[in-house]
């Protein structure tokens, strides 16, 4: 590092320090603790230098998921064997020029269905924040989706092969049997892949942890081992089991529940069984993109019995507010939980906007 | 098999070798080409040619001395081809759509929610300029020097450092603002 006063961004761009950061072998680390030495008061840069390495060196990717590489590897034997001796290859094997001109931007909000080719290859559903869909399969399979999720699925699935869709988020399941007894097969991120043959059942990858609840029929989940180290896990599950997966340890607990408090959102409906507080803004953060703050953090271990119909995010804060006889303050995204006023005036409600 | 072995057995026609570049690259060259254009389709198809290219002209390519970097440059090479084909087509927001009407505030406390905090990093480094985005890819995730990147990219050295000090310290500007607030986000 040849600056002598180097800003952190100076830092985190400079090659040798990327590369101490990233794999610090022992001359790296004797150069830089030398540099420290020799710049005394730089600490604080360094770690503000690291830290921007390691979240842009961390950042997500689009990831080619296992079913697109197979297809255009598919793709690519086809047109390899129709052309052996080389010639000229079609211009698009995944969109016809036609194609270009109806798809255009991608809109991200307002859960529209995200584009829908005009030689349909790929359908895509999202929804916002705060938003639920219900979608009908080329099968006649129902799916509700809840908020801030994604499915996608191919829009013909192939003759005698397994129905696949792949979800991010939460969504319940309902699926036909077809004549040929062809599974449906819904597949999260994370490597857990459920499949059925008819039935109901939710699936749902948020935050830390995937989850299968199953409500009838009978369902088997598959879990990839995490970067193919290791073996595929497989349950069976039984109408009123849950089956949850923690995302970091990958560990994978099955227990008994009432189906009825996971699939409660399919009504519009909230239901709570001793649910903390934490967990409930957990809750508003992955369905409405809320941010949640509790002005005492013992507030957060307040528990929570209950159920009731909310259709929106306004009746489910008033709600919680008289049930718990707290105060919560809205400032757009941001939800700050309070206790009430110790003297309350006759007019004065909990739920203050 | 060392990779310029794998090499030589695909330029002689065998299929397990190209089976085997595929496996390889095919997940890195869409990672890449996914920060160049945001149509997943259009990433797939360049990817898809790619392939189908070094397949068709196999007895006829050099032997390069790293395979991934001659192959992150064809996929740009396809990308850029077939977005100037579809320039009506706009492919990311530049960086005006960083306007801040909210205030910094608004856009700082989201922050502070775990999930919403990596997908904030993860909308600020999307609405980077293109090859800002790519310099990031390439640098950070890559870990390619900067004379390889500039290669691959087709500009000079310079330009690449310009072009990370610059995203640097975009990302920055968000992070300290937080820091001033009082809430450090630690790792």
């Amino acid at each position: 590092m040849k600056h002598p006063y180097p800003s952190a961004a100076d830092l985190a761009a400079d090659e040798s320090f990327i590369n101490w950061v990233k794999n610090a072998g022992p001359e790296e680390e004797r150069y830089w603790h030398n540099w420290l030495q020799t710049h005394p008061g730089q600490e604080e840069r360094l770690a503000q230098a690291r830290h921007l390495v390691l979240l842009l060196a961390g950042q997500q990717q689009e990831e080619l998921q296992d079913w697109e590489s197979q297809q255009i590897w598919h793709n690519l034997t086809e047109a390899r064997r129709q052309n052996p001796s080389g010639g000229i290859f079609p211009y698009s094997l995944f969109r016809s020029p036609i194609a270009a001109v109806a798809t255009g931007l991608l809109a991200l909000a307002g859960g529209v269905a995200l584009y829908q080719a005009y030689t349909p290859k790929q359908l895509s559903y999202a929804t916002a924040y705060g938003e639920r869909k219900t979608i009908t399969l080329p099968d006649q399979s129902i799916v509700m989706l809840n908020a801030n999720s994604r499915l996608s699925l191919p829009a013909s699935w192939p003759e005698g092969e397994a129905r696949q869709v792949h979800l991010q988020g939460e969504a319940y399941f309902s699926v036909r049997h077809t004549a040929r007894h062809q599974p449906f097969q819904v597949h999260t991120p994370d490597g857990v892949q459920v499949e059925v043959l008819g039935t109901e059942f939710s699936v749902s990858d948020r935050g830390q942890e995937n989850q299968v609840v199953l409500a009838s029929g009978k369902v088997q989940v598959r879990i990839a081992p995490e970067a193919g180290a290791g073996k595929e896990q497989q349950f069976l599950m039984q109408p009123g089991q849950l089956v949850a997966m923690s995302e970091k340890t990958r560990l994978v607990t099955r227990k008994a529940v009432d189906p009825q408090l996971y699939l409660a959102w399919t009504q519009n409906k909230v239901v709570f069984d001793n649910t903390s507080l934490a967990e409930i803004a957990r809750l508003l953060a992955q369905d409405y993109g809320c941010q949640v703050v509790f002005a005492d953090k013992e507030l957060a271990r307040r528990r929570l019995t209950a159920s009731f119909q909310v259709s929106s995010l306004e009746e489910l804060l008033e709600t919680l507010a008289a049930t718990l006889n707290l105060r919560m303050e809205r400032q757009d995204k941001k939800i700050i939980i309070s206790k009430p006023p110790f003297i309350q005036s006759p007019n004065s409600t909990p739920y203050a906007k | 098999m060392a990779e310029a072995d794998i090499w030589e057995q695909f330029r002689q026609g065998k299929e397990a070798a190209f089976t085997l570049l595929y496996q390889e690259y095919a997940p890195v060259l869409f990672q890449y080409g996914c920060k160049l254009s945001p149509d997943r389709d259009l990433v797939k198809d360049c990817l898809q040619m790619v392939f189908l290219n070094i397949w068709k002209n196999r007895s006829q390519l050099p032997a390069p001395p790293s395979v991934r970097h001659y192959l992150l440059k064809a996929i740009r090479n396809e990308i850029v081809k077939k977005t100037k084909d579809q320039s009506r087509f706009a492919a990311f927001p530049e960086e005006a759509a960083l306007e801040v009407t909210s205030s910094f505030e608004a856009e700082w406390i989201d922050l502070q929610t775990e999930a919403s905090r990596s997908e904030k990093i993860q909308d600020v480094l999307r609405r980077m300029p293109a090859r800002q985005r790519e310099v990031i890819f390439l640098k950070y995730y890559q870990n390619l020097p900067y004379q390889e990147i500039a290669a691959i990219m087709g500009i000079e050295q310079d330009s690449v450092y310009k072009l990370t000090y610059k995203a640097i310290e975009k990302l920055q500007q968000l992070l300290l603002l937080s820091l001033l607030l009082g809430q450090w986000l630690g790792s």
